[in-house]
């Protein structure tokens, strides 16, 4: 593994298969000439099992307390209502909701901010230090964050930021990092050398090759880890759970967490609740899915 | 900082102009290096800020785990007092600790089997020509954009005892009610369910990148070969796809190992971190957040921490070792 990443291959990966792209289904059309019913019925039960707990939420969100009580947990609603949203908003919803774009926000910022320098010196640098460092880095992805709670705990007692919104984005941030310049270093290698040489001979310094050159050609890898730290810090739990406190630094999670103690048996306010807060980032994941479906595969399998 | 990456890439590739590989760059001799050590300081400048917030939150907290593990440290605690491997030694008499062991590795062995048989099949389904590819893939990723926060709530309510839609379903079949949070063993399933609905389009869609990945004159001769479609799945598919599916295994042991959401959310005392009234659901990391945050032993929640970590080391490593092995022996063959 070592060797792999300091012998660097050519840049242009000629040998890389082609993944997912055109030739894949020219292939299979070869192979396979008529429509597979049969693999379409079975994908389509998946689908089904995916969709049925995902339209229970909606579905029971928008039902009476008494019709959820009585009605059959699969049937349509009978008189929808947004009683329940109403009673989620008014209970703080929109406070949590800030707090977790703020923090979601910050998080992405600063893994960027970190990851994109990181991996241009990880991508070009011969140093054997900066690629020791990078074995370093593919340790991390092993280490577990919730056998770390503990420390991070201290130490962000001791550095006064407990109950911080802070206090969230450090630990989320870091823990993101190693999935991140991952992601950027393998996209960065694939750059051509040329390009980086031309800048050279134009007499551009580092800086101005990492602003007009690297930054410009990362952009979707970037895009990618951007909406994989998002989610991470969007759905985060452990982290908030731990190193927050009060209903002022309350993320969503918590705040679901929370609602579920506080709503008790008022299941279709709770699942209101749970709606409202995955709708962001089901609108994300919607928007972003080409760039989230390449970012799967972009860390390993070259 | 007068030099930078550019330049230095640009030197070396003047000097050397035989050198397209990585490794005729490695034999560039060391006094050669010397000379242009201002040009290497770029990269570290680069690199550096994130090996600071890395190491401080990363690296040195799992370090620090270990040194508390050795004190018996409260939560709000000053003058902590060394205690050397007591935590240990009362670590493996505790009761408590090995049953949550046992059910951290009943839950892990429930979803991870499953989940990867499920996501090699689902790859092969998606990796047959149906209509719309992208929607296909974006329906079934879809569970994992959501939040385990979000998707405990949801299953705790389908598998509730009186209203849930699980129990209703059983019911409607013929079959008995299941007090699913009750059970030590129907527990374990239903989290185990949570937790294949989550990850196995996931790790599907990884599984058909790979599947994709295979150079189509391997297939093409297999059929020449007379191999039918089923034989040519388990006969050339799934042997190539064998770094892949280690790959899936690795991570699925690290995350799977340290599950924590799901047991907390399933528990119908919102807020409790008992994993059920006798504990039947109880995982390592949910007993280790109880002893930190709740019984405020940060010393012992440490050694429980660092057992944990030791374990999924250890698992981690093994899956390794046997995914270089595998990954050679799939080059080979090709």
């Amino acid at each position: 593994m070592t060797t792999q990443h300091v012998t660097r291959p050519p840049a242009t990966p000629a040998g890389a298969p082609p993944r997912g792209g055109a030739a894949a289904p020219r292939r299979r059309r070869r192979l396979r000439t008529r429509p597979n019913l049969l693999a379409g019925a079975l994908a389509t039960l998946w689908l089904v099992v995916v969709a049925v707990p995902l339209y229970y939420m909606v579905a029971s969100s928008l039902r009476e307390r008494s019709e959820y009580l009585t009605a059959h947990p699969l049937s349509p609603p009978m008189s929808p209502t947004l009683e329940n949203y109403q009673t989620v908003i008014e209970g703080g919803f929109l406070r949590y909701l800030v707090n977790n774009v703020v923090v979601t926000a910050a998080t992405v910022g600063l893994v960027v901010a970190l990851a994109v320098p990181a991996a241009y010196a990880i991508a070009r640098s011969e140093s054997r230090l900066v690629q020791r460092g990078f074995t370093l880095l593919l340790a991390g992805l092993a280490i577990p964050a919730q056998a770390t709670i503990i420390p991070v705990y201290l130490m962000i007692t001791r550095m006064n930021l407990y109950d911080s919104l802070t206090a969230i984005v450090l630990p989320t941030a870091a823990f993101a990092l190693p999935v991140a310049t991952l992601v950027l270093a393998n996209s960065l290698r694939d750059v051509p050398k040329e390009l980086y040489e031309a800048q050279a001979i134009d007499g551009a310094g580092s800086f101005r090759v990492l602003r007009h050159l690297v930054l410009p050609l990362a952009r979707p890898a970037i895009v990618t880890i951007s909406i994989f730290t998002a989610l991470t810090a969007w759905n985060g739990f452990i982290f908030p759970l731990v190193l927050t406190q009060s209903e002022e630094t309350r993320v969503l999670t918590l705040g679901l967490w929370n609602f579920q103690g506080q709503f008790g048996t008022n299941f279709p306010a709770l699942l209101a609740a749970v709606t409202l807060s995955a709708l962001p980032i089901f609108v994300l994941y919607l928007i972003g899915r080409r760039f989230l479906l390449s970012g799967l595969t972009a860390g390993f399998g070259k | 900082m007068s030099t930078d990456l550019g330049t230095g890439r640009d030197l070396r590739t003047d000097d050397e102009p035989e050198a397209p590989t990585g490794k005729a760059v490695a034999r560039i001799p060391w006094r050669h290096r010397l000379s242009r050590w201002d040009v290497r300081l770029s990269p570290y400048l680069y690199v550096s800020p994130f090996f600071v917030i890395f190491g401080i939150v990363g690296l040195f907290p799992l370090l620090y785990t270990f040194y508390v593990s050795f004190f018996d440290w409260e939560l709000i605690d000053d003058n902590p007092t060394f205690i050397g491997l007591e935590n240990y030694a009362i670590l493996l008499a505790d009761a408590q600790f090995w049953k949550t062991l046992v059910n951290t590795v009943s839950i892990f062995v429930l979803s991870s089997g499953p989940q990867i048989m499920m996501a090699v099949l689902l790859a092969a389904l998606l990796n047959t020509r149906l209509r719309g590819p992208t929607g296909w893939r974006v329906g079934v990723l879809m569970p994992y954009v959501a939040s385990l926060v979000a998707i405990g709530i949801i299953f705790a309510n389908l598998f509730g005892p009186n209203y849930g839609l699980v129990n209703g379903i059983l019911e409607t079949i013929g079959l008995d009610r299941i007090d699913w949070q009750a059970d030590r063993f129907s527990s374990h399933v239903a989290i185990a369910i949570m937790v294949n609905w989550r990850w196995t389009g996931y790790n599907a869609l990884i599984v058909l990148a790979a599947m994709q990945a295979i150079p189509r004159e391997i297939l093409e001769a297999a059929v020449v070969d007379g191999a039918g479609a089923v034989r040519r799945f388990f006969s050339v598919t799934l042997p190539l796809l064998r770094p892949t599916l280690i790959f899936v295994v690795v991570t699925s042991t690290i995350g799977g190992l340290q599950i924590f959401t799901e047991p907390k959310l399933f528990d119908a005392m919102p807020g409790s971190n008992n994993g059920g009234s006798t504990n039947q659901f109880q995982t390592i990391t949910l007993y280790m957040y109880q002893t930190a945050f709740e019984r405020e032993d940060l010393g012992y929640a440490s050694a429980v921490a660092w057992v944990l970590f030791v374990i999924i080391i250890l698992v981690a490593l093994v899956n390794f070792l046997l995914t270089r092995r595998i990954a050679t022996t799939g080059e080979g063959k090709r």
